[in-house]
């Protein structure tokens, strides 16, 4: 079958030629007629020139448009069964994509329960590793506080009976310390208030028997201290 | 022994005080003065009974006996009496310290009882201290002795402080 675009190249190719060689024939007609010089002749060659290249290009136009028929009709005849080759081609196309569709959502389906089924059975498989780990644990944690909290219960119980013990221990110490203390504090204060009472009773005494002794009284009191100090020897 | 150790001695016996021992040696220069240098022909007693010295120096001086005088002479009077006034200047004396100023039969009643119980050559320098309040109180080589009230508080302190006890004891039952 040949190509609908190669015919219109060929049908123009032969329009071409016709017109080619009627100008040519019309060219050898004229030289011919000036090589004659004779005037009737000469209109007599034109015309029967004119008529036979009306005939020619009319044969040539008829059979071009003949040419140009055939090949449109071949054209169309090509384009109608490309169109319906087409056609069918789509048709088997989108049957095989419809088919391939079909496999493939079946076949996506089938992976996903697939997947789905997987996926739950490790979800499980995890949970329940989880769960024995979890339980595992918490049993090991337990038993691990358990016995943390007796050990610490009876450490706590030794640290506070001795710690009870050193401050009762510390407490008693500070109080016979306080009460010593104060038992020193209170004979001091007596002491000090003992020898505050005789150094005002010494003030009075000297305040006032140095108003009331008499010349004679002072006497008296020189000779007796004079003897006192004669007797000590402190005369020596 | 120098004429000096002789007759000191004896001027201490008559003098309570070094200021008495001090204004005699004065009296009694100046009598021999007098005798060796002046031509003065009066008899010690009469020399003191003319010069201006008080009874009590012309009391005491008139102990003195005519042997005593007779020790200075011409020519050792001024060294003799430069040297009894030496002697009388560096001689040991009691401070002693009386609560109040007694009057001079009491000074004189103390001054003897020095004399009769610490020694004829004793000397005291009498000063008034009003805080003894009473006894009195001396220093004798540079060494304080107190024998005033407080001697005799401290000295009863433990029965005043019975005494005190026992109030306090009767008070707080």
């Amino acid at each position: 079958m040949i190509n609908p675009l190669t015919l219109q190249y060929l049908l123009f190719a032969l329009i071409l030629i016709v017109l080619v060689l009627s100008a040519v024939i019309i060219y050898l007609l004229r030289n011919e007629d000036y090589k004659s010089k004779e005037p009737g002749s000469k209109e007599k060659i034109i015309k029967k020139a004119e008529q036979a290249s009306d005939t020619i290009i009319e044969r040539a136009v008829t059979r071009a448009q003949q040419i140009l028929s055939s090949a449109q009709l071949k054209r169309i005849s090509f384009l109608s069964t490309e169109k319906q080759i087409g056609r069918q081609i789509t048709d088997l196309y989108r049957r095989d994509i419809e088919k391939l569709e079909a496999e493939l959502r079946e076949q996506f389906e089938k992976n996903t329960l697939s997947a789905d089924k997987t996926y739950q059975e490790f979800i499980s498989s995890v949970e329940k590793k989880i769960q024995d780990s979890l339980d595992k644990n918490r049993k090991t944690i337990e038993e691990k506080a358990s016995v943390f909290i007796d050990s610490a219960a009876t450490s706590l119980t030794e640290f506070t009976s001795e710690l009870e013990k050193n401050i009762k221990n510390q407490i008693e110490s500070e109080m016979k310390k306080t009460r010593m203390e104060i038992e020193e504090y209170k004979t001091q204060r007596e002491k000090i208030i003992d020898e505050k009472i005789i150094d005002i009773l010494e003030e009075v005494f000297r305040k006032t028997i140095d108003k009331k002794l008499t010349l004679s009284d002072q006497s008296d009191f020189v000779y007796q201290a004079l003897e006192e100090a004669k007797n000590s020897h402190a005369f020596r | 022994m120098t004429d000096a150790d002789k007759i000191l001695p004896e001027l201490t016996k008559i003098s309570f005080t070094k200021t008495d021992l001090l204004r005699r040696i004065r009296i009694l220069r100046e009598y021999l003065e007098g005798k060796f240098f002046a031509g003065n022909k009066l008899t010690f007693g009469n020399f003191l009974k003319k010069s201006k010295c008080t009874q009590e120096d012309l009391r005491a001086l008139s102990k003195l006996s005519n042997k005593f005088l007779g020790s200075f002479t011409k020519s050792n009077v001024y060294s003799l009496v430069s040297e009894l006034v030496k002697r009388s200047e560096s001689a040991d004396s009691i401070h002693v310290y009386l609560p109040k100023q007694f009057p001079e039969r009491d000074i004189f009643k103390l001054e003897n009882w020095f004399k009769q119980n610490l020694g004829e050559s004793t000397l005291i320098e009498i000063e008034v201290d009003p805080n003894l309040v009473l006894g009195f109180s001396f220093a004798i080589n540079g060494v304080h002795h107190d024998f005033s009230y407080k001697y005799f508080w401290q000295k009863n302190r433990q029965d005043i402080n019975k005494i005190v006890d026992d109030y306090v004891g009767k008070k707080n039952q």
